[in-house]
């Protein structure tokens, strides 16, 4: 299981995080929501190892982050926001980096790398740099290499961006699959479809602070509001409508 | 003001602009780093400056004495005109060269932005931007850039060329001289950049598309090279006066004298000889310029060729298969010798890096040879070619070093170091630090004595195991020394430049090249006639290496990695806890 607990993290006098605590369990999907600059990716970087927090800690399976960073690193596969990438190699380079930064077993590496491009449409592309991808490609390199590990828990910062329609359905598939087998899912996102597709459970975050957690099916049973709309309401997002006509009409002026 | 907003609200405006910032645009600082970068720049300047005054005064002496210089002509003492003229044809051949190296260099280092890449289609095309726009924008970006450098050398050389010029025994007047060398010089140093353009246009054009990336590497490093290696050979212009002036054949090969022939052509000094340089410089002028045009308009109406090039072809399945053989018992391990291997042989910024440094120290070698070979042609006296060859592995190895070690530093897309940064991991951590120092003495020890080691074995014969030997083992310490503090996965930390001042930088590196190089090379020589001393020699390097291992290995173990580079705090913590 990872547990966020009272998660703070400070960037000189701006409070980024406030006290965010959150667990997700063996097999479960959890939706983490907020508008821009609630804190998501923060809290993503904080669980992953990438920050470290001003206050509070993260465990996974009562492992400490802060007490054995590399071994709590090794269970986790991350997808960053951005694909960023060493663009300068080719996507067999690139995975082969990260299985052997990863310490994957010689054996495993020549079968599963071969095996996960060819499985990810990346077959036809395996010799060429990432240079001349586009950015649907570099995801899914992005989402191979955090895979290629089996990892206990996955992190996914807005994973489907620049992955066209089959792709995102493959995700969605692929990723409801792996928590059934037993893998725990942080699902970072600004898409409500697919959090109520996929999630168990949604967290949502506002100027830092976790303002709503609720299990999804509480949303269907409740009957009134949608996540949508719960997520609005709590997150006091303004009535959109009068914004929108002001940029129609600025566009028609 | 109008007209300023008229001019920006265009889309070539525009674009210019942005593909001449584009060229200085390395990607690899953070906003911290580009202000500390433009502090280095100014710091370069500044020592460019001074250095430029200092020749201006020692360019003063010389005219000076020049211009009193007497001569018995038999009915007694009387002003000597000659060698004024003589020194005037070198002195005007350097300034000629000095901007064209300057340029050469900058515009080999663009070299991959002199035409519209596949970004620049791919993204302005689809806005509405048309290709005609994009290109010409592109070729009056590329204009700009080179103009940018030739202008700023060209008035940094002013003073110096008054020197020259503002003499009793100039021909024309001071205003006629230096319209014709501005004619001629300028001429040269547009020629230089056009010749580069040309050159890169043709290997785009010409060479299959799956092989443009390696042939434009390959060009890039080999240009690189000859311009470093020809900055000593430029420096002895000023001795060649004596040489034009008896119309030697050999300035037929060298660029700037062909550029001196305009220059004494517009004065109105039409010899044969100079007449032909002339020439020649006029036709390499003209058809670089007719081959960069082309190559424009060429690509201009095969626009697939920019927009679609083949990718690189990586790997091959059977190289793959021995790439994944190789793979060593530590997957850390073989996981970052691979990466800076591919870093080194793809990244242009990283090879510039390299190769400007290294051809530095080749260049110095290469004048030292040259050096001892005149002095032995001049004296006629067996000058120990040994102790040169012996010196000369010192001097590459320390510049293999500082260049192997400044192209590790920059960082390549150093968003892309997360995945470094999530498997760091202690257990592995001196491993991975081991790897960065094998790669620093094969490229900065080995490779520039296996070199060297022919040459060695002409000159000294089996003395030159012994030489070479304790070179290797001197070069092995000076890694050890470098790579005490180095807590870096090579191109995965930011890069802060300015962390001490230019001429700190300068001062110390200079200091550390002349200890390296003047007590390593003595040493060397002794041991070569001195077995025993050599023994000595090699049991106290071997000590001290082991030593500096084990202490750099206890510091790595120990130290975490660094993925951020800082500039030092005013108060900066001891860390004693660490240790």
């Amino acid at each position: 299981m990872l547990e966020a607990h009272a998660l703070t993290k400070r960037y000189g006098g701006t409070l980024a995080v406030d006290k965010v605590s959150f667990r997700v369990n063996r097999g479960e999907i959890v939706g983490y929501l907020g508008p821009n600059g609630s804190g998501k990716s923060t809290t993503v970087n904080v669980v992953v190892g990438l920050l470290e927090p001003t206050s509070g800690s993260v465990t996974l399976d009562g492992r400490t982050l802060s007490e054995d960073q590399a071994g709590y690193q090794k269970k986790i596969g991350y997808v960053p926001e951005e694909p960023y990438l060493y663009t300068h190699l080719t996507a067999t380079e690139y995975l082969t980096l990260v299985a052997r930064l990863r310490r994957l077993p010689l054996t495993a590496q020549e079968r599963k790398i071969p095996e996960l491009l060819r499985l990810f449409q990346l077959h036809d592309s395996r010799y060429a740099t990432m240079a001349a991808y586009s950015k649907g490609m570099r995801q899914r390199v992005i989402l191979a290499a955090a895979l290629l590990h089996n990892p206990d828990l996955l992190v996914l910062d807005e994973p489907f961006g620049g992955l066209d329609v089959n792709a995102g359905l493959l995700f969605r598939t692929l990723l409801a699959m792996l928590a059934a087998d037993g893998c725990m899912i942080l699902f970072s996102t600004h898409r409500f479809d697919m959090v109520e597709k996929l999630c168990s459970r949604v967290v949502i975050l506002s100027s830092g602070r976790i303002v709503a957690e609720q299990g999804i099916a509480a949303f269907a049973t409740a009957g009134t509001a949608s996540l949508e709309d719960t997520f609005v309401q709590v997150t006091k997002q303004a009535d959109f409508r009068p914004l929108a006509r002001e940029i129609l009409d600025t566009i028609r002026a | 003001m109008t007209m300023r907003v008229t001019l920006e609200d265009r889309p070539w405006y525009q674009l210019t602009t942005h593909f001449f910032r584009g060229l200085f645009d390395f990607g690899i600082l953070s906003d911290a780093g580009a202000d500390a970068f433009r502090r280095m720049l100014i710091g370069i300047v500044a020592v460019m400056v001074s250095l430029g005054l200092l020749l201006t005064r020692m360019y003063l002496q010389k005219y000076t004495l020049l211009s009193e210089m007497f001569h018995d002509w038999g009915s007694g003492y009387k002003l000597n005109r000659e060698p004024y003229q003589l020194a005037v044809l070198g002195d005007g051949a350097l300034v000629i060269a000095f901007p064209m190296l300057i340029v050469g260099l900058v515009v080999v280092l663009v070299s991959n932005s002199l035409f519209p890449s596949v970004i620049d289609c791919r993204v302005l095309l689809p806005l509405g931007v048309s290709k005609r726009v994009v290109f010409a924008s592109k070729a009056l970006a590329v204009m700009v850039f080179a103009s940018v450098f030739a202008i700023a050398t060209h008035a940094a050389m002013i003073p110096l060329v008054i020197v020259m010029w503002n003499s009793r025994w100039a021909d024309r007047g001071l205003s006629t001289q230096l319209a014709a060398h501005g004619v001629a010089s300028l001429s040269a140093s547009i020629a230089t950049a056009l010749v580069i353009i040309a050159i890169t246009g043709v290997l785009l054009i010409c060479v299959p598309r799956s092989r443009v990336q390696v042939a434009s590497i390959v060009f890039r490093g080999v240009s690189l090279c000859a311009l470093v290696l020809s900055i000593p050979l430029a420096f002895r212009l000023p001795t060649t006066g004596g040489l034009i002036a008896s119309e030697s054949p050999l300035f037929y090969l060298a660029p700037p004298v062909w550029f001196l022939g305009i220059e004494q052509w517009l004065l109105g000094k039409a010899t044969p000889y100079f007449l032909r340089l002339a020439q020649i410089a006029a036709m390499v002028g003209v058809a670089s310029l007719v081959v960069a045009v082309g190559s424009y308009l060429f690509l201009y109406h095969q626009l697939e060729r920019v927009i679609f090039p083949a990718a690189s072809s990586g790997r091959s399945p059977r190289q793959r298969a021995r790439f994944l053989r190789l793979a060593s018992r530590k997957p850390n391990t073989a996981a970052v010798g691979p990466f800076i291997r591919a870093t080194l042989t793809r990244s242009p910024l990283h090879q510039g890096i390299l190769i400007i440094v290294a051809a530095c120290g080749a260049a110095l070698v290469l004048n030292g040879l040259v050096g001892n070979w005149h002095a032995r042609a001049a004296s006629n006296v067996r000058t120990p070619l040994g102790t040169t060859v012996i010196w000369a592995a010192f001097v590459l190895v320390f510049t293999m070093n500082v260049a192997v070690r400044a192209a590790l530093v920059f960082p390549v897309e150093l968003r892309a170091n997360w995945i470094f940064r999530m498997t760091e991991d202690e257990a592995t951590r001196a491993e991975e630090l081991s790897t960065v120092v094998r790669t620093l003495i094969v490229l900065g020890v080995v490779v520039p004595l296996v070199i060297l080691f022919p040459l060695q074995w002409a000159v000294l014969g089996w003395r030159a195991i012994q030489s070479t030997s304790i070179a290797g083992l001197c070069g092995l310490v000076l890694v050890e020394l470098h790579m005490t503090e180095w807590r870096r996965i090579p191109f995965t930390c930011s890069y802060e430049p300015g962390r001490q001042l230019m001429w700190q930088t300068i001062v110390m590196g200079i200091a550390a090249f002349v200890l390296f190089t003047t007590i390593g090379p003595p040493l060397a020589w002794y041991s070569t006639s001195h077995p025993r001393g050599w023994l000595v020699m090699m049991t106290v390097l071997c000590a001290v290496l082991l030593y500096l291992r084990r202490q750099r290995l206890w510091m790595s173990r120990r130290a975490a990695l660094m993925f951020e580079d800082v500039l030092p705090t005013e108060v900066e913590p001891l860390k004693l806890s660490e240790y």
